[in-house]
């Protein structure tokens, strides 16, 4: 069972970097390969999040968190295809302030999602109850 | 038999297992507070109470007066409305808002149970028959799957009740092969 894992892990990477070779080949500017490379990974946590709020309730409170961070994610894939688009087509002026536009809504989002974390924090933690379970222990046995 | 000596011929001195316990309604009450009252006050175990059943003040005023330390156990409630089933926390409880919400609920309960800083703890879930009111049997199924999976992981004393007579033949023997037991408890 270890061992299919770890065979599974080795192929995955073998594909991952034939994959990253291949782009680095065709493409010639470092540049807008690095901006591919991005946007594939952008693209699989796109996926990730979307299965992930598909599975999880309606109305929770981990579902709400992960379209935020979906939302979070979409802005940076759009600044990232934005970066790429004008750099292949050297725009200017105008059409380069999409990217600034993407970027702070980006960082708003970013914002509202670590409060979404921070609220996580505060409902879901028991620090304070077990701490009470430890005293009331320690008073039983004494 | 008795309930306490029912649990002991079946569990003995297990530390960890995950438990099917079918009760009838008419005994629902008295069983429950029996295997509580045994962990907490006999066996001084503290541990996490999930009730989809009874609200929280209702199962308070019960443990006052059955003389059970309300301040040894973590209580998640799912069954009291909160405003918009939004979650609320008090110092006491946390309220989910819906029985509906189950990724909320396992996470509440990992969120808990990890935070009792002791090797011995139990989480008690009561019950599945209201789970089966909010939810389809197929994602109950799952659910309980991932929850008896998650109690071996968590190492602790896993007790789910079911109302027997209120659960079909079919959907029990499912249940029961993620289970290390099942008893019926009257």
């Amino acid at each position: 069972m270890k061992f299919n894992k770890f065979m599974q892990f080795f192929i995955e990477l073998i594909v991952i970097i034939i994959g990253l070779f291949t782009i680095f080949i065709i493409v010639k500017d470092v540049e807008i390969s690095i901006g591919l490379f991005s946007l594939t990974f952008g693209i699989l946590g796109i996926i990730w999040t979307g299965i992930a709020i598909k599975s999880l309730s309606k109305g929770s409170s981990l579902r709400t968190y992960a379209i935020s961070f979906l939302l979070c994610l979409i802005t940076i894939l759009l600044f990232s295809i934005w970066s790429l688009l004008a750099r292949i087509f050297n725009w200017e002026g105008l059409l380069r302030y999409p990217i600034y536009l993407f970027i702070t809504i980006s960082y708003i989002i970013f914002v509202y999602t670590a409060y979404k974390m921070h609220k996580l924090g505060v409902e879901f933690g028991f620090q304070s109850q077990a701490t009470a379970i430890k005293k009331r222990l320690k008073k039983r046995k004494h | 038999m008795q309930v306490e000596q029912k649990l002991e011929k079946e569990l003995g001195s297990l530390d960890e297992y995950v438990l099917l316990a079918k009760v009838s309604s008419k005994n629902y009450n008295s069983v429950n507070l029996k295997i509580i009252k045994h962990l907490v006050q006999v066996d001084n175990i503290p541990g996490v109470y999930v009730t989809l059943n009874k609200p929280y003040s209702a199962m308070k005023s019960i443990f006052d007066k059955e003389n059970i330390d309300p301040k040894m156990i973590i209580f998640i409630d799912a069954v009291t409305k909160t405003n918009e089933n939004q979650i609320k926390k008090t110092k006491d409880c946390l309220f989910i808002g819906s029985p509906e919400k189950l990724s909320d609920i396992s996470l509440a309960m990992d969120q808990a149970v990890r935070a009792i800083p002791f090797d011995k703890k139990f989480l008690f879930f009561d019950s599945l028959s209201t789970l089966l009111i909010y939810n389809k049997a197929g994602t109950i199924i799952k659910f309980i799957h991932f929850m008896a999976t998650k109690m071996r992981e968590w190492k602790v004393m896993g007790i789910i009740i079911s109302l027997e007579k209120e659960s079909n033949q079919e959907f029990m023997d499912k249940l029961s092969q993620f289970c290390d037991k099942s008893i019926d408890l009257g």
